[in-house]
């Protein structure tokens, strides 16, 4: 019986040795999961405060030899708006001349003006834009182009700070006195991926 | 006195009977445990490539934790993964890399370019579910016992962390670009609250590592 132990004990010696061998041969299992997505190029405009591009009183000199016509003080006027392209962009900027009441004879006289012209430029970020002037010096009426867009600008890389939108030179045919009524004009700003 | 002679000799003879006989019985045994001991674990993806459903970003421009969260478990359980353990004592243990853009040139620096998720998977058998987070990068593997008894094996179930689990997100976040290969618990990353994703392609790697156990 003594030798039985034994020899029993050197048999479950032998088991566990083996074993242990084995579980150094086991091997490690993975696998790989490969996620991909595509994040699209956008861009965004937010205009922040609409009522800061309104030009305040009197557009023309209610005194004086220059009475009726377009107030050459008027200087600049600016807006800021939120802007961000997660890519590089272009940058373009549309403006509409500022067209007042309709003429109800617009043979009849060359004394009164319903266009007024401004420059439009956005500036801020890396290169700056501008639309030309929507309308000639002399189109008393806005009867020509009124709608125009700038050249757009590259903007290398994603960008995320606000514009600076611009309007000066403002303008109407010279000496003409502009009709009374409310005028409006218009500017976009585009910004496009690329 | 020949009689001790004798019972001498067959003494003897026993002696050497008894030492015969274990020698056969172990080695039967030995041919046994070997058999029965060794554990193995076996692991597949039936579509380990994903493309996810949808834009990472909202409308204006911020990751979408939520959605993107729903459409990396979508993506993650489209891929099938199935496995088995033969053993008691196996490591589960799941890492993933933040979600990195293919071109990493200069950015502006508001912009985020690498989006940090948690997930965990999940594997059970008749008696127990067993899991593990992400949330840890390729430490801290969690223990399961043997499942997948046919076939293939049983399927993993990729879910979203439970909220309360120290330093697991819940949601996608944007962070500091990291080197692609990056796999480290979510404590090692950078965040980048409030910050836009620049446009491009992104990708992320998710590892599921099975080591076999007794």
């Amino acid at each position: 019986m003594p030798m039985i132990r034994t020899a029993l004990m050197l048999a479950l010696g032998a088991s566990a040795a083996a074993g242990s061998v084995l579980a150094q041969e086991s091997v490690t299992r993975d696998v790989d999961i490969r996620l991909t997505t595509v994040t699209p190029p956008l861009c965004k405009v937010t205009l922040v405060d609409r009522a800061a591009v309104a030009i305040t009183g009197s557009m023309v000199d209610e005194t004086g030899p220059t009475i009726g016509q377009l107030r050459r003080d008027i200087g600049e006027l600016g807006v800021s708006v939120n802007a961000w392209c997660n890519t590089s962009s272009l940058m373009a900027v549309q403006a509409d001349a500022m067209i007042g009441p309709a003429l109800i004879d617009q043979s009849s006289t060359t004394r009164f003006a319903r266009a007024v012209n401004f420059r439009a430029r956005s500036l801020g970020w890396t290169a700056d834009a501008a639309a030309p002037f929507a309308i000639t010096a002399a189109d008393r009426l806005g009867g020509g182009q009124v709608e125009v867009t700038g050249t757009p600008v590259a903007i290398d890389g994603p960008r995320d700070d606000s514009l600076r939108v611009r309007f000066d030179q403002f303008s109407a045919a010279n000496g003409a006195v502009l009709v009374s009524g409310d005028y409006a004009g218009s500017v976009t700003i585009t910004l496009s991926p690329r | 006195m020949m009689l001790r002679s004798a019972v001498t000799v067959l003494g003897a003879v026993g002696a050497v009977a008894l030492m015969a006989s274990p020698c056969l019985a172990q080695d039967i045994k030995v041919t046994n445990v070997i058999t029965t001991a060794r554990p193995t674990c076996g692991l597949t993806a039936q579509s380990p490539n994903q493309t996810l459903a949808g834009s990472m970003i909202d409308d204006d421009g911020y990751v979408a934790g939520a959605a993107l969260q729903t459409a990396i478990l979508q993506s993650l359980n489209a891929a099938q993964v199935i496995g088995f353990c033969t053993g008691s004592a196996n490591t589960l243990t799941l890492k993933r890399t933040p979600f990195t853009r293919d071109n990493v040139g200069t950015l502006q620096g508001s912009f985020a370019r690498a989006v940090l998720y948690d997930i965990q998977v999940a594997v059970e058998n008749d008696e127990a579910t067993f899991t593990d987070s992400s949330a840890d990068g390729p430490q801290g593997g969690s223990h399961a016992n043997r499942f997948g008894p046919t076939g293939p094996g049983a399927p993993f179930v990729f879910s979203s962390v439970p909220s309360g689990q120290g330093g697991a997100l819940t949601i996608p976040v944007a962070i500091v670009a990291p080197d692609p290969a990056a796999d480290g618990a979510t404590s090692t990353f950078a965040n980048r609250p409030n910050a836009r994703l620049a446009a491009g392609t992104y990708g992320s790697t998710v590892t599921l590592e099975l080591a076999p156990g007794l």
